[in-house]
């Protein structure tokens, strides 16, 4: 297949808007500002093309779901927080191919009637901050942008938004409250950003992939889309593969390649010496694969099918050497510091089974372990927190707990008990001197 | 219209309000939910997951009852067995880091989280018993935070944020976790208030030894009116041992649902304050010693007598935190037992405003708006002074309005305070320039819209106000406030736009600008605008002293006689008596609760006014310095040992009652009046007559609710000449932790806010090369002063906060009369 949303890797001078126009850029954000905007998400519906960002939702029903009658503004908002360990296929866009994402934020801006978009990115990303904001500035110098987008009487303002670091402003609740100025707590759904969002107002928020896939919808049309891959899982994929794979990296391919195809064909295979021992399909938010499963369509209903996710397309590939416990241990920390806290089972639960883990890994696991991690994990799960983070690190977690409970035994098969520790008891404070009087 | 919602509950089928929260409706149900972030006053977090109920319409899928809103036709279970297992689970995850220390935390037994780990049980689940250590938290004078007890409800920094609008309160990241924490981790510098403390569910914070814990539950005993300040809040002391050792306050009491500021909460340590009088002092070879009640009221009768026979003027100023009764006993005695028209309440902050300010305009001497208006107005507009510092109820009241989005709140004054940041617009007027801002307004209004200035010329008085009106132009108003014409016609616009317009006037000693003056032409602006008494419109003066109000309704005014009608005869006026007495025709000067050498702006008096009073009696809890002119001084109850009633700055008559009794030797107000009555033979009307004729008085009032008096525009004073102010602000208004007397006697607010100290801008004290903590030389035209240097970020820039009333030398210079504003010259002293 030939690249659509990598197809600037390697092109000299690929960032600037005059490379991007001389190779037929912008020629769909014309077209579409020449339809309906109902017309626009008919399209975007049509091509079948589904949210990149992690949940899969089919971004023309997303679309339609602001409501179209509603007075006031309405927002955009691009969400290239990118934290998803394992995840780096949105920098790598906006590294190479600038425009075509803001082309993208252009055509659903005005699929939707919003005058404002915001690209609100990971704070550690200054590098794609600057090359966003230059290019942006040239897209406002060709009048792209602002009070006349290509000529016609539609105004769009595109900012660019840094977050502080924190991998739960990926989620686009949270991520409205930081864009707001708050701390980024969650907020419970509904009611839907696409009806109350940022600053109480109608907001589309999209993953930049998402975004990128909607120029060449609009310039080759909603069927060329929806014949790459199978219905409902078109159009091309990035895939990010990290791990022990000779040759990692992103790869655009059509929808539903088998995930034998990318580790093997195009990854060159697992390092010398080593065989495969699991891999996450969708970054780590997403329960672990075994070997067997490797014949799997990498595509959002096979990987759901085979009790996992496509998420964010993020394969990350573990080989014999690793010890599960460990990784396991490993995904624990990370969702015990990003958790926001805000509610319990989440804050609560991941803290507990990152204690745990630790615990088995110092050598002092217990036989109920395994069993309280389960329990841990369906605490946090099953829309029993304000969001998805609590299923990001229960599924995983309990996935590994399932898949390789072997691996658990030998660790507490070795386990000496730990010697107890002795619990403190507060002295009582006592009156203090100083308030007179008394 | 609210709309009727209908939802299924466990079978049955509720009726609920469209909009409302699923908790909302099974709360008012009487169906029990537990919750550990949840309080109604503030926005929902969603964050405990206690309060989950299983949605049999959607497969049971648990929903959180706090942040669910109703839905027709929902179906709920809140008692099923997969309820109470996802109920006990969040109890299991948030022991699982918790202290546990129970036996020796001094919240057990009020505690929630206990309470919920009983009734819920977590039977069968292992709680994870991980080696919790203690860890610090937050720094405080007041609080002890004990961050490995906490369940992060973040009620404390809700609270914080949305009822008080002061946010010392917020979430860290530290270790392992979040933690509730100040900014930076700075010793938390606030309000306060306490609620932090009152609200958490469990013993992470904690009152600093040797306060005692704040109660949770109510114990016995009726709920009584704070004294302080005339909010009205409703408060329970705690008692121990005769002793008041904390106070609570339940969110199902109003007007303050639960709320209390730091005064209200902390400062009945003044009750057992050892500097507190005991005994009747009677002055023998020129000093005071202790007598029995018996020879001290004998020598008061004889004073009385004596100045009868001299045919001098019997004087008496009873202070506006004298009970409603108690005032009504005061007046009746001057008026009736002594024959004299010379009873009022001194002077008091607030009382011109409504005498001379509204009761001319609007017929009444009474605000025309109460807290329910004020919460319904969709525009405030607060002028001389902020509320949060003067009165703390009203800044949450609007608060919570701007957070419901559906209040807007203008403030102009020139002091300063916190609620700035949080209001629509704030327009800082020069010291003294809100009247001619008002008349500005008028001027627009009049100007720009026929129809208003059509409907008003109806009103009495109409030609005369409009003519002064017009002399308000635009360079006269922006020479007297140094507003911009164009801010100036857009607030008229914002205010010809409001349907329900409240205008609130705080009064205080020490608020520059006179009050009567701002009250009148707030009353004109209202009047212009048609809102001066519908519901959600109308005038809120905010006297300084909890019962000023009550004290004008049942006459204990010169001016005044109970019920509001005017005396034939009126009384002279506080300053105008002290004049007379300094020229000896005073006989008998009777001061209940009022310190003129130690209160009243120098100005206002002269040593000789007391000198020249042929007998001085001071009916008083403490030694204040006029009582170094007394012949006779006479101890009283304050506070939680009084009964009675009072009327808040809202007009609603509260009930006062008794939580101890007053230690021995001491005695209600009412009580010497009644007896000083007997001994001279008219005595006092009986505890039942007095209630007859209270009543009457206030069915009175609630009549003239219904049928009020027409008003009349009374005409503005011509504009005088342009000011400036160049220099530093001597800011010498209340301050939200003293009230000026009675609260400098408590130790608690004492340590918390230093009472001699002038307060300032970080960039102020900087610029003067001042230290916090060291010394400054205040020095204006009257008097000086040197005092411990404060940092207070709520200070603004050039001007110098000092508390008005001390028993300190000097500072009674400081006070400038009713009226006046001064520049003071702040140096570093060594
Ligand atoms: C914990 C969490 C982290 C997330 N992080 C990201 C992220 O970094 N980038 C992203 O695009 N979406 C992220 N999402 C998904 C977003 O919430 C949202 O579904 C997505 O931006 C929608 O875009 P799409 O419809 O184009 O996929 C995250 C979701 C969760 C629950
Ligand atoms: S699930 Fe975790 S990340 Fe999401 S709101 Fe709850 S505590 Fe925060
Ligand atoms: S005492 Fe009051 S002002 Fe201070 S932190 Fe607590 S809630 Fe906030
Ligand atoms: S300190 Fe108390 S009120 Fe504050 S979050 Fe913790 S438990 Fe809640
Ligand atoms: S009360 Fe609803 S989640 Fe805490």
């Amino acid at each position: 297949m030939e690249p659509v949303l990598l197809r600037a890797r390697g092109v000299p001078n690929s960032r600037h808007i005059d490379t991007y126009l001389a190779a037929g850029g912008y020629e769909g954000l014309k077209k579409a500002l020449t339809m309906d905007p109902e017309a626009v998400t008919k399209e975007v519906l049509d091509s079948e093309l589904r949210g990149r960002g992690g949940a899969g939702f089919p971004t023309g029903r997303k679309w339609t779901f602001v409501p179209k009658e509603h007075p006031g503004p309405k927002y955009l908002i691009c969400n290239a927080d990118e934290s998803e360990p394992g995840t780096f296929k949105d920098r790598e866009i906006i590294e190479y191919d600038p425009h075509l994402l803001i082309e993208g934020i252009a055509i659903a801006s005005y699929a939707i009637r919003a005058n404002t978009a915001y690209i609100y990115i990971r704070g550690e990303f200054v590098r794609w901050a600057r090359i966003l904001e230059t290019a942006i500035a040239e897209a406002r110098q060709r009048d792209i942008l602002g009070a006349s987008v290509m000529g016609s009487n539609y105004r769009l303002d595109v900012w660019v938004h840094r977050g502080a670091g924190a991998y739960i402003c990926g989620e686009e609740t949270s991520l409205i409250e930081s864009l707001e100025g708050k701390r980024g707590f969650p907020r419970l759904k509904p009611p839907f950003p696409a009806v109350v969002g940022v600053f109480g107002k109608p907001t589309v928020v999209n993953n930049v992939e998402t975004l990128a896939c909607v120029p060449s919808i609009l310039t080759r049309g909603a069927a060329w889309f929806a014949s790459i891959g199978r219905p409902r899982n078109t159009g091309p994929k990035l895939y990010c593969v990290s791990g022990h794979v000779r040759r990692p990296g992103v790869y655009e391919l059509p929808m539903g390649v088998t995930f034998r195809e990318i580790i093997e064909e195009h990854c060159g295979g697992i390092r010398d010496g080593h065989t495969l021992k699991a891999f996450f399909p969708g970054g780590s938010s997403a329960p672990v694969m075994t070997p067997d499963q490797i014949d799997v369509k990498a595509d959002f209903d096979a990987c759901a099918e085979a009790g996992s996710m496509l998420g964010s397309g993020g394969v990350i590939v573990l080989d014999d050497s690793v010890d599960m416990v460990e990784a396991a241990a490993n995904l624990a920390h990370f969702y015990a510091h990003e958790s926001c806290g805000q509610c319990t089972p989440c804050r609560e639960g991941s803290d507990w089974a990152m204690d745990i883990l630790d615990r088995i890994l110092e050598g002092h696991g217990r036989p109920e372990d395994p069993a309280t991690l389960l329990r841990i994990c369906q605490y946090a799960s099953q829309g029993m927190t304000i969001c998805p983070l609590g299923d990001a690190f229960a599924l995983p977690i309990s996935s590994i707990v399932k898949k390789f409970p072997y691996e658990f035994e030998r660790h507490i098969a070795a386990a000496t008990p730990r010697p107890p520790k002795k619990l403190p008891v507060l002295p009582w404070a006592g009156p203090r001197p100083g308030f007179d009087g008394q | 219209m609210p709309k009727v919602v209908s939802v299924t509950v466990d079978g049955r089928i509720l009726a609920a309000r469209a909009g409302e929260s699923v908790l909302e409706l099974l709360r008012r149900s009487g169906i029990w939910i537990p919750t550990l972030c949840f309080d109604p006053r503030v926005s929902a977090y969603g964050g405990c997951r206690l309060c989950l109920v299983s949605r049999r319409d959607r497969a049971g899928e648990l929903v959180p009852a706090c942040e669910t809103p109703v839905v027709e036709g929902m179906v709920l279970e809140t008692d099923s067995p997969a309820v109470h297992r996802a109920r006990r689970r969040q109890l299991v995850l948030l022991l699982g880091e918790h202290r546990l220390d129970c036996p020796v935390c001094p919240t057990s037994g009020r505690c929630t989280l206990e309470l919920l780990l009983h009734r819920l049980g977590i039977a069968g689940d292992d709680v994870r018993r991980w080696e919790v250590t203690a860890t610090s938290g937050v720094q405080s004078p007041l609080i002890v935070h004990h961050p490995e007890r906490c369940v992060l409800c973040t009620l404390c920094i809700r609270l914080c944020h949305e009822v008080q609008g002061v946010s010392a309160l917020g979430l860290e990241r530290v270790d392992g976790g979040i933690q509730v924490a100040t900014f930076a981790s700075r010793t938390l510098d606030c309000e306060y208030c306490g609620q932090c403390v009152a609200a958490c569910p469990t013993g992470a914070l904690q009152l600093r030894p040797p306060l005692d814990p704040v109660p949770r539950r109510v114990g016995t005993g009726l709920p009584t009116t704070c004294s302080l300040c005339p909010c009205g809040c409703q408060l329970l002391p705690a008692v121990r041992d005769g002793r008041v050792v904390a106070v609570e306050s339940q969110l199902s009491w109003l007007p303050n649902r639960g709320q209390l500021c730091a005064k209200g909460r902390f400062a009945h340590d003044v009750l057992v304050s050892p500097e507190r009088l005991t005994s009747p002092l009677v002055r023998l070879e020129g000093r005071l010693v202790p007598t029995s009640w018996e020879r001290a009221l004998q020598a008061v009768v004889e004073g009385v007598r004596q100045a009868q026979a001299q045919g001098r003027a019997l004087v008496a100023f009873g202070t506006p935190r004298l009970t409603c009764e108690d005032a009504f006993l005061l007046q009746h005695f001057m008026r009736g037992t002594v024959g004299s028209p010379h009873v009022g309440v001194g002077l008091a902050a607030g009382a011109r405003a409504l005498v001379e300010g509204v009761r001319p305009v609007l017929g009444t001497a009474r605000s025309t708006a109460d807290f329910t208006d004020l919460a319904a107005a969709d525009l405030v507009l607060i002028l001389r002074a902020d509320p949060s510092r003067t009165h703390p109820l009203v800044k949450s009241i609007v608060l919570a309005g701007m957070r419901r989005r559906s209040q807007q709140v203008v403030m102009a004054h020139a002091l300063s305070g916190g609620l700035e940041r949080h209001v629509d617009e704030f327009l800082l007027v020069r010291p003294l320039g809100e009247e001619a801002l008002l008349y500005g307004i008028c001027r627009h209004l009049l100007t720009e819209s026929a129809t208003r200035a059509r409907q008003a010329a109806g009103v009495a008085g109409f030609d005369q106000w409009q003519a002064g009106v017009l002399h308000y132009t635009d360079e006269v108003v922006q020479g007297l406030t140094g507003i911009d014409p164009e801010r100036v016609v857009a607030l008229a616009r914002r205010l010809k736009r409001a349907h329900r317009l409240v205008v609130v006037v705080p009064a205080g000693m020490g608020i520059p600008g006179d009050e009567a003056a701002v009250a009148r032409a707030a009353a004109g602006l209202l009047v212009l605008l048609g809102c001066h008494r519908k519901p959600g419109g109308g005038l809120l003066v905010l006297g300084e002293k909890a019962n000023l109000q009550g004290c004008l309704d049942v006459g204990l005014h010169p001016r005044l006689l109970p019920g509001g009608g005017s005396a034939e005869e009126p009384g002279w006026e506080p300053v105008h008596a002290m004049a007379r007495a300094g020229a000896g025709e005073v006989g008998f000067l009777y001061l209940v609760g009022h310190d003129p050498l130690g209160g009243w702006p120098r100005a206002t008096h002269r040593r000789d006014g007391l000198e020249g009073a042929g007998f001085v009696v001071v009916q008083d809890a403490f030694l204040t310095k006029t009582t170094r002119a007394a012949n006779v001084v006479l101890p009283v109850s304050i506070l939680a040992e009084r009964e009675g009633t009072v009327v808040g700055a809202d007009g609603v008559r509260r009930p006062l009652h008794a939580a101890v009794a007053p230690p021995p030797g001491v005695a209600p107000d009412g009580e010497i009046f009644r007896e000083l009555a007997r001994r001279l033979g008219m005595p006092l009307p009986s505890k039942e007559e007095v209630e007859r004729s209270l009543a009457a008085v206030f069915e009175g009032h609630l009549r003239a609710r219904h049928r009020p008096p027409l008003p009349t525009f009374m005409p503005p004073p011509p504009p005088p000449p342009p000011r400036t102010w160049r220099g530093t602000l001597l800011d010498v208004s209340p301050q939200l932790l003293h009230s000026g007397s009675v609260t400098r006697y408590s130790a608690v607010l004492r340590e918390l806010a230093p009472i001699v100290a002038v307060r300032m801008a970080p960039e102020d004290v900087a610029a003067f090369g001042l230290t916090p903590g060291g010394r400054a030389h205040l020095t204006t035209g009257t008097g000086e002063e040197m005092m411990m240097v404060r940092v207070d970020r709520t200070v603004r820039p050039s001007s110098a906060v000092v508390l008005w009333q001390s028993n300190a030398e000097g500072l009674g210079a400081f006070l400038a009369v009713d009226g006046e504003a001064r520049l003071v010259d702040v140096r570093r002293s060594r």
